[in-house]
């Protein structure tokens, strides 16, 4: 079954990068968004799997996306995981408090990008 | 008054050297003291012998003068007896030859002068034994002499002339006379002699006694100039002293007046005895307003409250004691503005008491910097990392053939630069890393870990990069409990960078174990690898930055340079040590030692309700209320910081803890919100209390019946602002139900922030006041009562209300603020507090509490 991602990032050459990697996998369908607000936007429309969202964004940063994303009340719940440069543990658990799934940490490994989420995705579903 | 406690300075500094200046001086002193006596003795000495040699010689010619005379009267009495006996005889052959009568008158007193004469010479005679036989001799001599002449004129009276000179021609009388003479002449000559002889002998003596003297006299002149001169001397000594004290003291006064730093004298009562210029220069007081000020007037307290204040003497003793080590703190100056300080603290001894000498280093500059470095590392780590994130990934897609096989040159190029760009990611982590620790803006979790499991999870992190190089990972472990207190994800990353070095210096199919064993109050964690051992000449600066044996490790190995100071820092932070033991050429082993968590002993059944911890840097305020909660019956344990709060509660479990606002390391509130993180801590009652004191009322508050300014406020919690889902979702543990919060909030986006992240998981009441609030309870009940104190709006009246409620009008309070300004919140919530005086009311709910603390939950309370 394919996994649809949606990838959200301000920086379009990380995009393409991520958008290349988790490519890599034939069953996961990658969309990506630049902003905390198109993300939003095509969250709203539904068909997504998982959503990796940046923390430092302009405007709209992560965190403030995702509670946007829960304001939507999606139903099934769409699993969140944060994509940061920074990495301290109590961050981390910070994110894992709000309800994130996984984070991942910046500069992520491109060849096993994919395998990653993939599996928090599946621990979170379990 | 303080007791600066000078007895305990062991160290030669420079109140000791003062000491040795004023030991010195003080023998002088003596010395000068005793060669005044020693002479002054002498003197005395002098004077005395001079005195009996004088009295000596005086006695002795006096006896002189006597014997003389006595001499003189002896030979007076015998020259008369001599004489008159002469006078007689010549009288009486007168008488003989005339007949006159008139001739006979020297034979008439003759009779009666020798007699007296005799008398006299037997008189004098007692002193005269050797005389005693002459002298009868003489007086029976001139008795017969007397009688003969007596007899001749008897004879010429009756028998006429004729007669007469016949009886005076039988001579008899002649040779009666030559006897006398010879007797007058033996005892006359005999005393000359004697005479003479004393007189020689007095003379003798008076000569002995002039040289006596003279000595005496020149012995008492040397004694007189010889004192005198060691006298100038040491006034000439003191002179110089006195003079090079003023040199030291015109030097240290320009010393003084021309540092940068502000260098103040504190006396035992906390009170500034002298400043330089540099002070007024940097807190704007004049010298003359310092004068007699307390010393804390220097120093932004605590909380700003004037109560608590007086304690800076003794934490500028306790400091002293310490070593006085340079430590920060935040100063006053007079406009109220802040200033951080560097404040070093010496102990001074003089001979009028024991003073302290602190000195304040103004670090305004510094702290800029190191906000600006810390900001710049932090900001430049994270800009590199968003264009190393393309780098690394393009380069990373390539290198993994995503895009295509590359011809073997490039593959072998692409293959470099990744390899790099990996390379480059880790020390930027590295870098981050380890300003992070070092600025001590890391914060490292304290919940117990399992050593092996933490061994078990790095191995299995490390698996992948130890099979790229050949290696195979091994892990030995104990059977006993390797359970530590620390950060798991720290302590992953210790043995991460132990496990990677030895990796990249083992041979190709060697083994690097890992052995975890508890060695009593320790627990070991070994890395041990067969690879190439570190050089003698690495081994000092192995665990400094950017250390690595050869500089073409670093392109070889693929290092940072960078990891065994992370280790380090880590272990230190965890008050654990790291060692190694190499061999060039065998191989190197590694040992974390880490303090083993001690477990609590286990509970009896009929245990003591569990104790309470009290967290309050102030001694005086934690012995009062120490005492207090004695009296309601309750246990306390008391520790002085939120890391030591923080260390006790994870080891045990505590009835509830108790909270100072303000403590040494941290601000209260934050050490709430690490509490209600921690599992052990989720439920734990909490109440912030204040008990500010000074000297004034301390041993007042310590009277069981003095009223306290004591104030308790419980809280269950402290939210972020805008405020997280998870946390709000965490104060419903223990509760059956999800729970409903009373939002004491004005603020419109507050609200709404509040509203929306408690959705679906609590229920929000706004209130805007504190009487609304009320109403609001009176209709339905609430679980807490959420406070957002950033809340501008909020009115100051009804958070000053708040903490008078009496216990059990409102449910247990949650804060809300935003967590980067719970220094500032915390300061202002023990202001508050100060303004209000609970009384013990709030702490004796604490029996209560035993069973709420057991269900996790505050009961539900309301109609």
């Amino acid at each position: 079954m394919t996994l649809h991602v949606l990838y959200v990032d301000d920086d379009a050459d990380i995009r393409e990068i991520a958008a290349l990697s988790l490519g890599l996998d034939p069953a996961i369908a990658v969309e990506t968004a630049a902003s905390g607000q198109a993300a939003v936007e095509r969250a709203r429309q539904g068909g997504l799997d998982l959503i990796l969202l940046d923390v430092m964004m302009p405007q709209m940063d992560g965190r403030t996306t995702f509670a946007a994303l829960q304001g939507l009340n999606l139903t099934p719940p769409v699993p969140v995981v944060f994509v940061t440069a920074r990495t301290q543990a109590h961050e981390i658990a910070l994110f894992k408090d709000l309800g994130a799934i996984g984070v991942i940490a910046k500069p992520f490994d491109p060849m096993t990008l994919a395998r990653d989420i993939r599996a928090l995705h599946t621990a979170a579903l379990a | 008054m303080t007791d600066l406690g000078m007895a305990r300075n062991p160290e030669g500094d420079g109140a000791a050297s003062t000491g040795r200046d004023r030991r010195g001086w003080r023998r002088g002193i003596r010395r000068v003291m005793a060669i005044g006596l020693l002479s002054a003795g002498i003197a005395v000495a002098i004077v005395l012998a001079v005195g009996f040699a004088s009295f000596r010689e005086f006695a002795s010619a006096n006896r002189l003068r006597e014997e003389l005379l006595y001499s003189s009267l002896i030979r007076d009495h015998l020259q008369h007896i001599f004489e008159d006996l002469l006078s007689a005889e010549s009288g009486t052959l007168g008488y003989v030859v005339t007949g006159r009568e008139e001739f006979l008158d020297p034979l008439t007193s003759a009779q009666e002068n020798v007699r007296q004469d005799i008398e006299a010479l037997s008189r004098l005679a007692w002193a005269r034994p050797e005389h005693s036989v002459a002298l009868t001799e003489l007086s029976r001599f001139a008795e017969e002499e007397i009688r003969l002449l007596l007899e001749m004129a008897e004879t010429r009276n009756k028998a006429g002339g004729l007669a007469a000179s016949t009886v005076m021609e039988a001579r008899r009388g002649k040779a009666v006379m030559d006897r006398i003479r010879r007797v007058v002449m033996d005892i006359s000559a005999a005393e000359v002699a004697a005479a003479e002889q004393q007189t020689f002998q007095v003379r003798l003596a008076s000569q002995r006694t002039k040289q006596t003297l003279l000595l005496l006299l020149s012995a008492a002149i040397a004694v007189v100039v010889g004192s005198t001169l060691v006298m100038i001397a040491h006034l000439m000594g003191r002179r110089r002293a006195e003079m090079v004290l003023a040199d030291t003291l015109g030097r240290h006064r320009a010393t003084l007046a021309s540092a940068m730093d502000a260098i103040v004298t504190v006396n035992d009562k906390g009170q500034i005895e002298t400043a330089n210029p540099a002070t007024t220069r940097m807190f704007g007081w004049s010298l003359e307003e310092l004068a007699g000020a307390p010393v804390a007037r220097l120093f932004l307290p605590p909380g700003e409250t004037a109560a608590r204040r007086p304690d800076m003497l003794d934490q500028l003793v306790a400091q002293a004691a310490d070593g006085g080590a340079a430590r920060e703190f935040e100063g006053l100056c007079k406009d109220g503005s802040p200033l951080p300080v560097d404040v070093v603290v010496g102990r001074m001894q003089s001979s009028d008491g024991n003073r302290l000498v602190a000195i304040f280093h103004d670090i305004t500059e510094r702290k800029r910097a190191e906000i600006i470095k810390n900001e710049f590392v932090s900001t430049v780590s994270h800009e590199l990392r968003t264009p190393l994130t393309s780098i690394a990934g393009s380069l990373g897609l390539l290198n993994g053939g995503a895009v295509g096989e590359l011809p073997p040159p490039a593959k072998r190029l692409v293959f470099i630069a990744h390899e790099n760009s990996r390379r480059l990611v880790r020390l930027v982590n590295d870098i981050l890393d380890i300003q992070k620790m070092q600025s001590a803006s890391m914060t490292f979790a304290r919940e117990p870990v399992v050593m092996e499991e933490v061994a078990r999870l790095a191995i299995e992190q490390n698996t992948g990069f130890a099979a790229e190089h050949g290696v195979r990972l091994t892990l030995h472990a104990d059977e006993a409990d390797t359970s530590v207190v620390g950060d798991q994800d720290r302590l992953i990353q210790v043995l991460t960078n132990l496990i990677s070095n030895a990796v990249k210096f083992s041979p190709a199919d060697g083994v690097v174990a890992l052995s975890v064993e508890r060695r009593e109050d320790v627990v070991r964690v070994c890395v041990q690898d067969h690879g190439t051992g570190i050089p003698e000449s690495f081994r000092a600066s192995m665990f400094t930055r950017f250390a690595q044996a050869d500089t073409t490790d670093t392109r070889q190995r693929g290092g940072t340079g960078l990891g065994l100071a992370i280790v380090k820092e880590i272990v230190d932070r965890h008050a654990g040590r790291i060692s190694f033991e190499s061999e060039e050429g065998v191989g190197t082993s590694f040992y974390v030692d880490l303090p083993a968590r001690l477990m609590s002993t286990p509970a009896p059944r009929q245990k003591e309700p569990a104790p309470v911890l009290l967290v309050e840097s102030h001694t005086a305020s934690a012995k009062v209320l120490t005492a207090d909660l004695a009296r309601e019956g309750i246990a306390t344990e008391r520790a002085e910081t939120a890391a030591e709060c923080e260390g006790r509660s994870v080891l045990r479990a505590y009835r509830a803890i108790l909270i100072a606002p303000l403590l040494r390391d941290r601000d209260g509130i934050s050490l709430v919100r690490s509490l209600r993180r921690t599992e052990r801590t989720r439920t734990t009652p909490l109440m912030m209390v204040t008990l500010p004191l000074t000297p004034e009322t301390e041993a007042e508050a310590e009277g069981e019946t003095a009223p306290r300014p004591l104030m308790a406020l419980p809280v269950a919690g402290w939210l972020d602002s805008p405020p997280e889902r998870a946390r709000i979702t965490s104060l419903a543990a223990g509760l059956d139900h999800p729970p409903v919060l009373l939002h004491l909030c004005l603020s419109g986006p507050a609200r709404r922030a509040m509203a929306e992240a408690a959705r679906g998981c609590a229920d929000v009441i706004p209130a805007g006041n504190l009487a609304e609030a009320h109403a609001v309870l009176a209709l339905r009940p609430c679980d807490f009562l959420v406070v957002q104190f950033d809340d501008a709006a909020l009115s100051p009246q009804d958070l000053e209300a708040l903490v008078r409620q009496p216990p059990g009008t409102l449910p247990p309070l949650v804060g809300c603020s935003p967590a980067d300004l719970d220094a500032v919140q915390a300061r202002m919530l023990a202001d508050l507090m100060a303004k209000g005086a609970g009384g013990l009311a709030h702490l004796t709910t604490l029996a209560e509490w035993r069973d709420t603390a057991r269900t996790g939950g505050p009961e539900r309370k309301g109609p």
